[in-house]
């Protein structure tokens, strides 16, 4: 309900800076993923946001207003703290009715409303107990109850869901975006669980050391990452040092790889510092692996043109059977490409295959000597 | 007593159903413990009730009442509870200064244990120092000091002069456990409150204060042991004229009787108002009085209090 701006925003605890001159803006009712390892500084931003925490500079705007001097108790905002914090003094009503009861909401008005936030975090019926009493992920989802039962303007997140288990995490999942849509409250959600940020987030940003590295829709961030720290962040992929031998082509791009040389669309590549020396990326499940014997790759119902480019042959070296997909690691004259195919026919160790990167697949980034060859 | 050193439970009474269940064996221990602690009381009180009881004799050799007639004044139990003993003075000013100290001294402690445990400040060791400091000086010194203050600020002889005088040796310990119980309260809580639009009075109102309120009970308990203790200072600033527990059972030492059924009996009751507020903070805080929980999500009084 209002829109969220941080401005150049720096902020150091005793040492080094935490946060590193971070600008962001969330438009007013949108989630917005903040995604990054841990430590880079995903709290300490969403406290700033909140107003626990003063930023050294900059500025956080609400609605294009300056929040800096509003203290968090008058900012209208929702929290759920990575340690969800229940107050242990007070039963599941209490906790969840606190907010309206700040807000003078009387006690018979209020308790229909905790009522309908505990019935939408599935938590109905446990009105009486005590946090002590609830597992993990009910603290939690009470935690978050406790958090939009006020309508706030603003939901901050902090890995609301690291401690539930993979079904109940997707039931969240929907129900955060079902009652952020409803309340069109403005969202900001942390996690570094990529799937999480992708599913939650309109906009997501990725997030090292303290600054954002990139920002965009979720589908766009993982298709088309800017380097290959990203790239490797978000999901599985094969990271290739590579040399730009040919430019020439107008539709394609030659480039040069420790197992030969690869054909690559020229679309596909980051803003380089237009060095000759790159890395070629491609996500582990755009490697296509073919039989050897299967003669070429119109089995696999691929235009001729594109299909004919980019196959290699290899040695599959490693297994590893998931569910529903099946990730293998084929060794190309001494290059270990990762490639997982959804399928249940798994491929036998030390079988010889040919693999295919597809063209159109292959990204090109700007080099990076700590992440080339992984 | 270091800070967060230990569990310190006092009046562990069991309630109904917990969350976990005392086995036999930790029965028998704390029967043990119990028997342990109340076994110097045994004497005593037997002694209170005894006329003559000469080494070795296991039991007393003349009961008080088989020897009514031996005495002409009357001695023990019917001693004390009549006009001439004033022990119904004493009792109440033992209570009211007990009590008053301790409020005080929770009060005072609250804040400074508050800053001392959340703030890092230039000088905080030297003031953490200070703050010990009449637990380390003799009281004999407190004591001389005191009353030249005392005197010309015209408190000698008044209860609020004694009140303060006790505050001395009594702030020390409330401060040292209201700090503990700071410490391992999590920030977090306050954090939350504030993002849900409680204001500073609210915070501490709804939050702080029933967290940490065992802390609290327990910072008043020992400040009011303490207090109902004191002989000394009680007995300089008070210039003799306000009769405490402690100073009708030092006279009454002084005057002769070591141990005869009187002081036994003076010193049975001197125990009782520490007893007493045990019970009263328990039932107060209505959970368990331990420092330990604090840090740890407090346990509900399962099945309510009501
Ligand atoms: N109160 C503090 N005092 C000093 N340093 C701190 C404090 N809080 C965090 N830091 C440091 O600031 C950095 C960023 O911390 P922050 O909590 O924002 O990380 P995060 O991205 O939320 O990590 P995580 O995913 O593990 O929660 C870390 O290096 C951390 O050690
Ligand atoms: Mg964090």
């Amino acid at each position: 309900m209002s829109s969220i701006e941080i401005d150049r925003v720096s902020k150091a605890y005793d040492g080094p800076l935490v946060v590193d001159s971070l600008s962001l803006c969330v438009p007013s009712g949108t989630v917005f993923g903040l995604l990054g390892p841990s430590g880079c500084g995903k709290t300490t931003t969403l406290r700033m946001i909140a107003g626990l925490l003063q930023p050294d500079s900059g500025d956080i705007r609400f609605d294009g207003v300056s929040v800096l001097a509003v203290p968090p108790e008058r900012r209208a905002i929702g929290m759920v703290f990575q340690q969800h914090l229940l107050f242990p003094h007070m039963n599941v009503e209490q906790n969840v009715s606190f907010g309206l009861r700040m807000q003078g909401v009387r006690p018979a008005a209020s308790r229909s409303r905790v009522d309908e936030a505990l019935d939408l975090v599935r938590l109905g019926g446990t009105q009486r107990r005590y946090p002590a009493q609830l597992s993990g992920g009910q603290q939690q989802r009470v935690a978050l109850a406790r958090a939009v039962v006020t309508n706030p303007a603003v939901l901050l997140l902090d890995e609301p869901l690291s401690n539930l288990d993979t079904r109940l995490r997707e039931e969240m999942r929907a129900l955060i975006r079902s009652v952020q849509r409803r309340l069109g409250i403005t969202t900001i959600v942390v996690t570094h669980d990529q799937g999480e940020a992708m599913e939650l987030s309109d906009q997501m940003a990725v997030m090292f050391d303290g600054a954002i590295a990139q920002v965009g829709r979720p589908a766009e961030l993982y298709a088309r990452p800017d380097s290959a720290r990203i790239a490797r962040f978000l999901g599985a992929t094969n990271l290739i040092p590579a040399q730009v031998v040919d430019t020439t082509a107008v539709d394609l791009m030659r480039i040069d790889t420790p197992f030969g040389s690869l054909d690559v669309c020229p679309g596909n590549s980051a803003p380089t510092t237009g060095s000759p020396r790159v890395v070629a990326s491609i996500r582990c499940e755009h490697v296509a692996i073919v039989d050897r014997h299967i003669d070429g790759p119109t089995a696999s119902g691929v235009s001729t043109r594109d299909g004919a480019r980019n196959i290699f042959t290899g040695l599959i070296d490693d297994v590893v059977v998931g569910a529903g997909r099946i990730t293998y690691a084929v060794d190309v004259r001494g290059t270990r490409i990762t490639a997982v195919e959804v399928s249940d026919a798994e491929r036998a160790r030390g079988s010889t295959v040919q693999v295919r990167l597809p063209c159109d697949r292959v990204r090109l980034l700007p080099f990076d000597p700590d992440l080339a060859g992984r | 007593m270091g800070a967060g050193e230990g569990t310190i439970v006092i009046g562990a009474r069991s309630r109904g159903r917990g969350l976990y269940s005392t086995s036999r064996g930790v029965r028998v221990a704390l029967w043990i413990v119990f028997a342990l602690f109340s076994f110097p009381f045994v004497p005593l009180v037997v002694a209170s009730f005894a006329f003559r009881w000469h080494w070795p004799a296991v039991v007393p050799t003349e009961w008080l009442w088989t020897a009514r007639d031996a005495s002409t004044v009357p001695v023990g139990w019917a001693y004390l509870f009549s006009r001439v003993s004033r022990l119904g003075p004493a009792f109440a000013n033992t209570t009211l200064i007990g009590v008053a100290v301790a409020s005080l001294a929770v009060a005072l402690a609250l804040p400074a244990a508050r800053v001392i445990a959340r703030y890092d400040f230039r000088g905080k060791s030297f003031f953490e120092f200070v703050f010990l400091m009449p637990v380390i000086v003799p009281q004999i010194s407190i004591g001389i000091g005191t009353l030249l203050l005392f005197l010309r600020l015209g408190l000698v002889r008044t209860h609020v002069g004694v009140i303060l005088a006790h505050l001395v040796p009594t702030l020390p310990y409330a401060l040292r456990i209201m700090t503990a119980v700071f410490q391992n309260l999590d920030h977090g809580y306050e954090e939350v409150a504030q993002t849900l639009g409680a204001g500073r009075m609210q915070r501490f109102v709804r939050v702080v204060l029933p967290l940490v309120l065992p802390g609290v009970a327990t910072a008043g308990l020992f400040a009011f042991l303490i207090s109902s203790n004191v002989f000394l200072l009680t007995f300089l600033v008070s210039g003799g004229r306000i009769p405490t527990l402690p100073t009708m059972l030092f006279s009454h030492i002084e005057s002769g009787a070591p141990l005869d059924a009187t002081t036994a009996g003076l010193v049975v009751i001197v125990s009782l108002p520490g007893i007493a507020f045990l019970l009263l903070t328990d039932r107060l805080t209505g959970q368990r009085l331990s420092l330990a929980s604090l840090g740890a999500p407090v346990q509900p009084a399962v099945g309510g209090r009501r």
